[in-house]
C-alpha cells in the first residue's frame, strides 16, 4: 500500500494521548512493547548482525522517508546526525493544531534505539535533540569509551 | 517508526490499549483521533458538504492505492471498499488483526461519523468479516444530510 505522510500527524496524536493518559513512563512502556511487537524480523536481524543491522535499517528508512542525515561508523560505534527529520518537516507543513509536535514525540527514537542497542550488547545515547527535527544518535559497544 | 509501519503500529496500539485497559480506552483513543485528526475532513464537509466527502475519500483512498469506489447519488455519498489496503498490509506482514469485541475496522466508524455529524450529516458503515470473524477488508459507507 502507499503510505500517507499525514500518518506522522496521527503518530503525534497517539503519542500525545498515551502520554496524557499514562504519563511519560506509560508512553515509554507503550513504545517498548510496540517496538517488540511490530518489528520481530528487524529484532532478529539486529540480534544476528549487530550494528550493521541497525545501520542498514536506518539508512533504508531515512532514504525512503526522506530524512536528511549523515552517518559515521567504525568497529565500535555507529553515529547518525539527523539534519532534517521528515516527521517534523511534515508536521511543520500541516495547518492542523494536532500537528504541533508532542513534547515527547522523540522518545520513540530513544526507546526503540535503546532496545535495539541492547540486542547487540551496545548502548544508545541521544547526544542532542532540539525537538524540532535535528538530533544526534550514538550506538556504542558497551564498555568502550568515546575517547 | 517508519511511515510504512504505521498500519502495523496502529493495529498493535489498539491491541495494547485493549489488553491494558479494555474497550473503553480504545474507544477513547479513537475519539481523540477523530477530534484532532479529522479537521481536514470537517473543513471539506463544512465548505462543500457531500462533495467534500467525495474529495476527501477520493483523495485519501487514491493516495493509499485502495480498491474502492466513491460516488454521489441521489443526495447520498457512497463509499464501497473492496480491498482495504490496511487489512491487506496486515495480512501481508502476517500480523494478527485486532478483533473480538472491537476490531481494527471499527476505528473508521468511530473516527468519521462523529466528524461529519458536527456539520449535519449522518454516516453509517457496514463492515464485512470473514467466517472467522476477522476484518475482511471490505466495507460500505453511506452518508446523507440529516433530516
Amino acid at each position: 500500500m502507499a503510505p500517507s505522510r499525514d500518518w506522522y500527524v496521527t503518530y503525534n496524536v497517539i503519542f500525545n494521548w498515551i502520554s496524557a493518559q499514562y504519563g511519560v513512563e506509560g508512553l515509554d512502556e507503550y513504545l517498548l512493547q510496540i517496538t517488540k511487537r511490530c518489528f520481530p524480523e528487524l529484532i532478529q536481524k539486529i540480534g544476528e548482525t549487530g550494528l550493521k543491522g541497525i545501520r542498514d535499517y536506518y539508512v533504508d528508512v531515512f532514504n525512503i522517508d526522506g530524512t536528511r542525515f549523515s552517518m559515521k561508523e567504525d568497529e565500535e560505534s555507529l553515529s547518525f546526525e539527523i539534519e532534517d527529520c521528515v516527521d517534523y518537516v511534515v508536521m511543520a507543513e500541516s495547518d492542523m493544531t494536532c500537528a504541533r509536535p508532542c513534547p515527547y514525540y522523540c522518545r520513540h527514537h530513544e526507546i526503540m534505539n535503546s532496545y535495539f542497542a541492547e540486542l547487540c550488547e551496545c548502548e544508545f545515547s541521544m547526544t542532542h535533540c532540539n525537538g524540532r527535527g535535528q538530533c544526534g544518535w550514538v550506538f556504542r559497544r558497551k564498555g568502550r569509551s568515546n575517547l | 517508526m517508519r511511515i510504512a509501519d504505521f498500519i502495523v503500529v496502529y493495529n498493535e496500539t489498539f491491541k495494547y490499549i485493549y489488553e491494558k485497559d479494555g474497550p473503553q480506552y480504545v474507544k477513547a483513543l479513537w475519539k481523540a483521533i477523530s477530534e484532532n485528526y479529522c479537521k481536514h475532513l470537517e473543513r471539506l464537509v463544512e465548505e462543500k458538504g457531500l462533495e467534500g466527502m467525495l474529495e476527501y475519500w477520493g483523495g485519501a483512498l487514491e493516495e493509499e492505492k485502495a480498491d474502492y469506489s466513491v460516488k454521489l447519488e441521489d443526495g447520498v455519498f457512497n463509499m464501497d471498499m473492496y480491498a482495504c489496503p490496511s487489512i491487506a498490509e496486515l495480512k501481508l506482514r502476517n500480523k494478527e488483526i485486532f478483533g473480538g469485541e472491537l476490531s481494527y475496522c471499527m476505528h473508521c466508524p468511530d473516527l468519521y461519523p462523529p466528524a461529519v455529524g458536527k456539520h449535519g450529516y449522518n454516516m453509517n458503515y457496514h463492515i464485512e468479516y470473514d467466517k472467522n470473524g476477522v476484518c475482511a477488508g471490505r466495507c460500505h459507507m453511506r452518508a446523507r444530510k440529516k433530516d
